[in-house]
């Protein structure tokens, strides 16, 4: 199967590529960058060690998505502090913020997501069907009967 | 050498700000291009190191010489400030399609697995195709969308 090989290695990618966003790049290295950065490596440890390996990987994938986030919110900030606010300004900065709004907003899709699968999961160990979740649509050959499969 | 006050502002203030840089004859054009690029260099000659100021500007390079390691060090500092804002940008804009680049890969990674549980991305967002049967015991109005987003 590769889909989760895939998925594996973009986590990967994305965790690794992420610690050094570019060369150039100018990290603030306080004691509040590293906590986070340190919250976000546990964030990952602990998402990969999960049971499911759909739910592992797409924590993972996020961790690495929020790792972007916060090199992107720390550049941006410094961006926004360093010169007066003017028009110009506001046009230099629009594309980063508009990508910062783009992440926060994929991380919260792939967040609900894992969250989702997590209790479709638990509600079939457990002999329960939800009715409507969006988990829910996991192929009837699997076994799961669901509302929308007309039961 | 000396600088002399003047009734422009903007040449005052970088009188005050960059007082080594000013000292360099300068005109409003190189600040322009200094913002954005240029570097102190160091010649050998001899025993001694010599240092330069060098950068492009209309296309035509310009050179100042600067002499000994303090003066370089000095414009070497307020080059750092005066370019700050640039590095900055530049930064933030690798940062940017960096991270439109891992948007685009995480969306690919999980493009096979979502489709595996009966999902799609439908630009960025997740959805789920709605089935006949699903439709057919929606109310009229539901019908109308074929697809629900997650």
């Amino acid at each position: 199967m590769t889909t989760s090989h895939q998925v594996t290695q973009a986590a990967s990618a994305a965790s690794q590529d992420s610690a050094r966003p570019d060369e150039a790049a100018t990290v603030p290295s306080s004691s509040f960058h590293d906590a986070r950065l340190g919250r976000l490596n546990d964030y990952q440890l602990r998402s990969l060690a999960q049971e499911d390996a759909l739910e592992a990987n797409v924590a993972a994938l996020n961790g690495g998505l929020m790792r972007v986030g916060l090199f992107l919110e720390e550049s941006l900030l410094q961006a926004i502090e360093g010169s007066p606010p003017d028009l110009q300004r506001v046009d230099e900065i629009r594309p980063a913020i508009e990508t910062q709004l783009r992440l926060t907003r994929q991380i919260d899709r792939f967040a609900q997501f894992k969250i989702r699968a997590q209790q479709e999961r638990q509600a079939i160990s457990s002999g329960e069907v939800r009715s409507r979740s969006p988990v829910t649509a996991l192929p009837e050959a699997e076994g799961v009967r669901s509302e929308d499969s007309g039961v | 050498m000396m600088t002399t006050s003047t009734n422009d502002p903007d040449q005052n203030d970088r009188l005050e700000r960059f007082p080594a840089l000013a000292s360099l004859r300068l005109d409003p054009g190189h600040w322009e291009a200094l913002a954005q690029q240029g570097f102190v260099a160091g010649e050998q000659r001899g025993q001694r190191t010599y240092f330069k100021l060098r950068f492009r500007s209309e296309g035509r390079q310009v050179v100042r010489y600067l002499g000994d390691a303090d003066r370089a060090e000095a414009v070497k500092a307020e080059l750092k400030r005066l370019q700050q804002k640039t590095k900055t940008l530049r930064v933030l804009k690798a940062r940017t399609k960096f991270a439109n680049q891992k948007l685009r890969e995480a969306k690919l990674a999980l493009e096979p697995v979502l489709e595996a549980r009966g999902f799609q991305f439908h630009g960025y967002a997740i959805r789920r195709p709605r089935t006949r049967r699903r439709m057919a015991s929606l109310p009229v109005d539901s019908q109308f969308y074929e697809e629900e987003i997650l």
